[in-house]
Formats: structure tokens, C-alpha cells, sequence
């Protein structure tokens, strides 16, 4: 038994002491435990009626919207696929053409690449946990089935961003998608769990770990893929080259000062991204503590120079009242689009 | 003797232990109020656009509805060892009375005749606040901040851009003066922030979170104190409809409501939480909506009061609208403008009227925005 002299564990205990409580205090900042969210809208808002919440959104180069929602019945697991009129706020289901026998479509995760005059969609099937490439006809509400990736790492997919007509990008937001215990864990210790993955054709590549990412998007302009860490507050901008694979050329992170959900690329090349602004608030919203949890819209632009910080500006917020953790957001002409996976807002920019 | 010495153990024990305590309540309350995790993201209600850069602090304004004109106090920032003008200025609101464009966004600045006032040269105006009387006459009760010559002074307005110096107040419990509040002729009550006036006594007293603030009450001819051990209590606004007295606390971030009563003795009603430090608040008299300009991250503002030279040491500036609902069990807290500094730094006063919302700061620029989209959601 180490017998330590009085003066020793005392330096011992006062150094522990230290480290608790700035430990402690860091998790109090962590968990934003003196932030609070103030409403705010661009213009006037307002929900869609007769319209669930969208699992997935995004857009082609013409601006025609597509959305994954939940199906109305809450009994099946059913989802559809949308096609969205901003103008006069409707919808239509998209027709499937093609596939294989008795293939069935869950979709989930969703992406567009517009290299060709009929741009492809890269849907997650969440029945079959494969990727379903569909080439669209803009012309009328059809999708005709192209093709499958096939791979069993596509289990737990959190987002997808297409980056050729037969190459994406993927994340996975953890490794314990399934343990509800594990995963708060997750969520919460930025320790880099996560996964981002690069598929061309046959071949899919793990490029690198992130701490609890959500949304990822890849740029073709910028040769980058930006992806946001919920649990580290922050957008990575990662530069990638293609030589013997695909690999990460520099990596930058940026603060954005809340917990991000979702991303997406506007047509000018910035972003909108939906943030949990309070985190505590979040975490109790998940264990059913609380029925609502904030939701705060931004628009980051993040500067070609590596030096300059990001510019952010608030689109959207409001403490839940009005919709509660929005993760996901997409601008269609003047509308601003916002869902939280039961209901859709529509604000005029 | 044994247990003597037991029982001096154990005491010693025990006092270490709260000591340890204490301290570490301390550091942790310093950590949540310091704000290191919180900033604020750009958003405007619609077009803004400076309307003057030339003084260091536009702190306080109110507004008079008779006159449609907003008053505004210049030059906040020699209190701070800034060299500026100091002065008293007033904006026209009226948007139809046929001036040009480039007249309409005019500051003109008002003359003052001292009568004979010796401290004259001490003038610092910061907080402000009117009263109209049922004959016409225009009131102005400014509050100096200077260090050494503490007072409230009572202007009456004369010849449209005059200033009539009638009075001042002054009495050695004034330390940092911050607002005030009229409720009546000459009646009013006034924020002091914090026992010590400024420098690294008040920073100490601010960390440690003692409540030496206090509001004081002026009835005509005698000065007492209405509500004591506050933290920090700055901004105030009177609802005279509703006989609402706001209070703004910077380091509790919150906003008291006292009721005041006949004889003008404050009961505490409710207390909002806004986890944002207040600094000015306005009262509209029509819907009871109260506005705040709000130091939204204190460790940046703190930087900011330290250096306010450096104009490369911002603060961010945040406005919220409040709107009560039944009868104050409820409000709904919106945020109309939002700014980390780099347009203004350091919110301090604000002005709503006819869809326009005018922004002072501390140590710089008065704002003024047309506010094209005001939701409450």
C-alpha cells in the first residue's frame, strides 16, 4: 500500500477536484443548458394540409422538388415519393416504371445527380437496404427504374449524396443505430463513431470517421463534401481527389454553434441547415420528457478561403410550438420548406 | 481530550468541505453565465441602415407620441474614457410630412440652455424617458452617467429643438445609474446597477453575483429606494395602461414585472426568463408588447465594455419583442433583429413605432429598420 505524505494527496485530491468540476461544467455548456431559441420567420408561414412530414427532399438543377414522406396510415411502414409544386402547393405521386419482380420501393434517403438531360435519383430502399438508381422524365411523374447497388454496409445509411450517374456518397450516423442507450451515448460524447463512405460502381470505400454525422453533400464544383456533426456543433469541408480510389485531399472544420440534423445545397452554393439550438431539450424530447424541442433554419455560406470564417444567417426559429426538431429543409423558388417528419412548413422568403 | 480533538477534526473537516463547495458552486455559476457556448446568428426584419456614426453611444432613446420624435441620447462612450461629443438628439418618425428622402433619415440635434447648472461640462445622457402633460408641455428626464456627477436631470422641451435645463437630482447612493422609467409629472423611478461604478471592483461584484442593484423611486421632492438586492437591474419600462413596471436584470437575464400600486409601492408579479441580458426595454403603450435590446453573449460584451476603443472588439446586439398573454401567465418571445457586431455592436436602447424600430448601442451607431415583416408566431 502506497502511503502518499499529506501534502501529496492533497495536490492529488485538489487535482482531481479541478478536473470534475471543469468536466462538469463542460458538460453544462454542452448540453446548452443556458440557451433558449426566440421566434423568428422570413415571412408569412404556414402549414400544408393534407401532407405528412418528409423523410427526404431534394431538387434538380430545373428546380423540380422531390420528397419522401411517411404515409398517412401509421399502421404500415409504407412511404411514397412526391413531386412538389411550390406554386400552388401541391403534390403529386411519382410513378415507378420498371424494376425487378417483385421488388417494392420504401424510400428513405434521397439524392439527384443532374449530369444528363434526365437526371438520375439515388433513393435509399429501406425494405431492402440498397441503393435504387431511377432516371427521371421531368416531363411527366415517372421515374424509370436504372438500377441496384447492393451492399450490406448500407444498413443504418443517415444520408446520401450523389456524385455521378453510378457514384455517391453515404453516411452512417453510428455504429449502435439500434441500441437506443448506445446511441444517446452517441449523440451526445463527440467521439468519431460515425462513417462516410465513397461507392463507384462495384467498390465502396470508407474515406472517413465523424463524430455523429447527419447530413452530408457533396459539391462538384468545389471537388468537396461537406458534412455536418451533430454532436461536435461543426460543418467539415472536405476536399476529395479520385487517384487509387477516392481520398480526402485537406479537411477544415467550422463551428456553427448548435447541433445540425440536416443539410442541403442550395443552387448558389450555399447551405441550409436545421439545427437543434438546445441540446438538453433535444435529449429530453427523445426520452418523451418533453412533447417539443426547438428548431432553428440557417444558411451557411462557407468561404472558398480557409481562413475566413462562415457566414450564417437565420432563416427560421421557433421553441417547438409550431414544429418541433425540423431535420430536414430544402428553398423551392420563394418557399422555404421545413419538416420535422409529421407535418410540413411552408414560409414565404 | 481524545474527543476534543475528534470533534476539531471533524469541524475542520466539515468547513473544508463547504469551503470546496462553495467554490465549486461559484466557478460553475461563472461558467454558465459567462455564455462561452452561445452566438448569434445575422438575421434583419427588413432594410436597415445606419443613421449616424459620429458619436460613441447612442444608449438611450424614448419616444414621444405627440410629437412623433424620438429621443436620443449621444455619446455614452466618454463614461468610458472615449473622447465624443455628448449630446441630446431627436428623430422624426412621421414618414408624411413632406420632407425628402434624404432628410427623412435627418438626426437633428437639440440645443441646452443649463440656466446657470455648474456641472454642465460633467454632462454624460445615457438613459431617458418623457413625460407629456395634458397642456402641451413636453417633459425629458435624463440620467448622467458620468463617474463623478451621478444625477438625474429634468429638461423641459421648448421651441421645438430646445432643451430647458430645470433640475438635477443627485445623491451619493448613485453608483451606475443605467434607465429610468417615469410614471408620473417629475415622478420616476431609476436603475442603479451595481454598488461599485465601475472598473475591476464592479467586474468582481458582477462575477460573484451579489445583488447590490437596487431601483429607486423619486415622488417630486424626496428620493427612496423601491426595490433593493437586485442583480443587476438595467433597462425599465412602465406600462401606463396597465400600471406594469419591467425591470431587466443583465446578469439574472431576465425581466422582473412589478405591479405598482397607488402610493407607487412595487409588488413582484412574474419574472421572465430570457437567458439573454437586457439592457434597454421599451414599453409600446398601444399592445403592451415590451421590446428589449439585449448583450445576448456576456463574456464577448464584457470584452467589449473593457475595450471599447478597439473597433475590432465587437458584441453581438440582439432585439426581442415580447407579447404578453393572459394577463401575464403567458408571452411569446420573438426575435425581430439579431447581430454578432460586425453592423452594431452592443445593443443598448430601442424604439418601435409605425413599422420602424430604431437600435442604439453603447459605444457606436444608431440603426434604423422598417420592419416589412413583424410576425409574432
Amino acid at each position: 500500500m502506497l502511503q502518499l505524505s499529506p501534502f501529496a494527496s492533497n495536490c492529488l485530491f485538489f487535482t482531481s477536484f479541478a478536473i470534475v468540476t471543469t468536466l462538469f461544467g463542460k458538460l453544462l455548456l454542452h448540453i446548452d443548458i443556458n440557451k433558449r431559441t426566440y421566434n423568428h420567420v422570413p415571412g408569412e408561414c404556414g402549414v400544408i394540409p393534407n401532407l405528412p412530414g418528409i423523410l427526404g427532399l431534394t431538387t434538380s438543377t430545373t428546380g423540380r422538388l422531390y420528397m419522401t414522406t411517411n404515409s398517412k396510415d401509421i399502421n404500415t411502414d409504407q412511404t411514397h415519393l412526391f413531386t412538389f409544386y411550390s406554386d400552388n402547393r401541391t403534390a403529386r405521386e411519382i410513378e415507378i416504371r420498371g424494376g425487378p419482380p417483385k421488388w417494392r420501393l420504401t424510400p428513405g434517403a434521397l439524392s439527384i445527380n443532374s449530369e444528363t438531360s434526365n437526371p438520375n435519383v439515388f433513393v435509399h430502399n429501406k425494405r431492402t437496404n440498397n441503393i435504387d438508381v431511377f432516371e427521371t422524365n421531368e416531363q411527366n411523374d415517372a421515374w424509370q427504374y436504372r438500377k441496384t447497388f447492393k451492399d450490406e454496409q448500407f444498413e443504418g445509411l443517415t444520408d446520401i449524396s450523389a456524385a455521378g450517374l453510378n457514384s455517391f456518397f453515404f453516411v452512417k450516423s453510428s455504429i449502435f443505430g439500434t441500441n437506443f442507450a448506445l446511441n444517446i451515448i452517441e449523440r451526445v460524447v463527440p467521439i468519431p463513431t460515425g462513417y462516410i463512405y465513397f461507392v463507384s460502381g462495384n467498390n465502396i470505400q470508407q474515406i472517413s470517421r465523424v463524430s455523429f454525422p447527419t447530413g452530408i453533400v457533396y459539391d462538384s464544383v468545389k471537388k468537396s463534401i461537406f458534412v455536418t456533426s451533430s454532436t461536435r456543433n461543426s460543418i467539415y469541408r472536405m476536399k476529395v481527389q479520385v487517384k487509387n480510389g477516392i481520398e480526402i485531399v485537406s479537411s477544415k472544420e467550422y463551428d456553427l454553434g448548435c447541433s445540425p440534423s440536416s443539410i442541403w445545397k442550395d443552387f448558389d452554393g450555399s447551405f441550409l441547415i436545421t439545427c437543434h439550438p438546445v441540446k438538453f431539450r433535444y435529449l429530453l424530447s427523445l426520452f418523451n420528457v418533453i412533447t417539443s424541442s426547438p428548431s432553428l433554419i440557417l444558411r451557411v455560406a462557407v468561404p472558398t478561403d480557409k481562413d475566413k470564417p462562415l457566414t450564417i444567417t437565420q432563416l427560421y426559429s421557433n421553441d417547438g410550438a409550431t414544429i418541433s426538431n425540423a431535420n430536414v429543409t430544402v428553398r423551392a423558388g420563394r418557399s422555404l420548406l421545413i419538416s420535422d417528419g409529421t407535418k410540413i412548413l411552408n414560409c414565404h422568403l | 481530550m481524545g474527543l476534543q480533538s475528534a470533534a476539531a477534526h471533524f469541524i475542520n473537516r466539515f468547513i473544508i468541505w463547504i469551503t470546496i463547495f462553495m467554490v465549486a458552486c461559484f466557478l460553475l455559476r461563472l461558467l454558465v453565465v459567462l455564455d462561452l457556448n452561445k452566438r448569434v446568428y445575422n438575421h434583419t426584419p427588413g432594410p436597415c441602415r445606419v443613421l449616424t456614426d459620429n458619436y460613441k453611444g447612442t444608449a438611450g432613446m424614448t419616444y414621444v407620441e405627440s410629437q412623433k420624435r424620438v429621443y436620443i441620447t449621444l455619446g455614452y462612450g466618454r463614461a468610458h474614457d472615449l473622447k465624443t461629443k455628448t449630446g441630446i438628439a431627436f428623430y422624426k418618425t412621421n414618414r408624411t410630412d413632406g420632407r425628402s428622402q434624404q432628410e427623412m433619415y435627418d438626426l437633428i440635434e437639440m440645443t441646452i440652455n443649463w440656466n446657470g447648472y455648474e456641472y454642465k461640462k460633467e454632462f454624460i445622457p445615457t438613459g431617458i424617458d418623457s413625460y407629456s402633460s395634458s397642456n402641451g408641455r413636453v417633459l425629458l428626464y435624463v440620467i448622467n452617467a458620468h463617474p463623478n456627477h451621478q444625477c438625474i436631470h429634468f429638461f423641459q422641451i421648448v421651441e421645438s429643438s430646445k432643451l430647458n435645463h430645470r433640475k438635477a437630482i443627485c445623491d451619493p447612493s448613485f453608483s451606475s445609474l443605467q434607465d429610468i422609467a417615469v410614471v408620473g409629472p417629475d415622478r420616476l423611478f431609476v436603475t442603479n446597477m451595481a454598488a461599485f461604478g465601475r472598473g475591476w471592483a464592479q467586474i468582481l461584484e458582477f462575477s460573484l453575483q451579489t445583488g447590490q442593484g437596487a431601483v429607486y423611486y423619486y415622488d417630486g421632492s424626496k428620493l427612496s429606494t423601491a426595490a433593493s438586492s437586485l442583480i443587476a437591474p438595467t433597462g425599465i419600462g412602465y406600462d401606463a395602461k396597465r400600471r406594469i413596471l419591467y425591470v431587466g436584470s443583465m446578469i439574472r437575464e431576465s425581466i422582473f414585472a412589478y405591479k405598482v400600486a397607488k402610493d407607487t409601492t412595487l409588488e413582484l408579479l412574474y419574472e421572465m426568463m430570457l437567458l439573454t441580458s437586457p439592457i434597454g426595454v421599451f414599453v409600446e403603450s398601444k399592445t403592451g408588447d415590451i421590446w428589449i435590446a439585449a448583450h445576448p453573449v456576456i463574456h464577448e460584451s464584457a470584452w467589449h465594455y473593457t475595450h471599447p476603443e478597439n473597433q475590432n472588439i465587437h458584441s453581438p446586439s440582439q432585439i426581442l419583442r415580447i407579447r404578453i398573454q393572459e394577463e401575464g401567465n403567458s408571452w411569446v418571445t420573438t426575435e425581430p433583429y439579431a447581430n454578432d457586431g460586425a453592423t452594431i455592436s452592443a445593443s443598448s436602447s430601442v424604439v418601435f413605432t409605425d413599422e420602424q424600430m430604431l437600435i442604439g448601442s453603447s459605444f457606436g451607431r444608431l440603426l434604423h429598420c422598417d420592419l416589412t415583416h413583424s410576425y409574432i408566431t
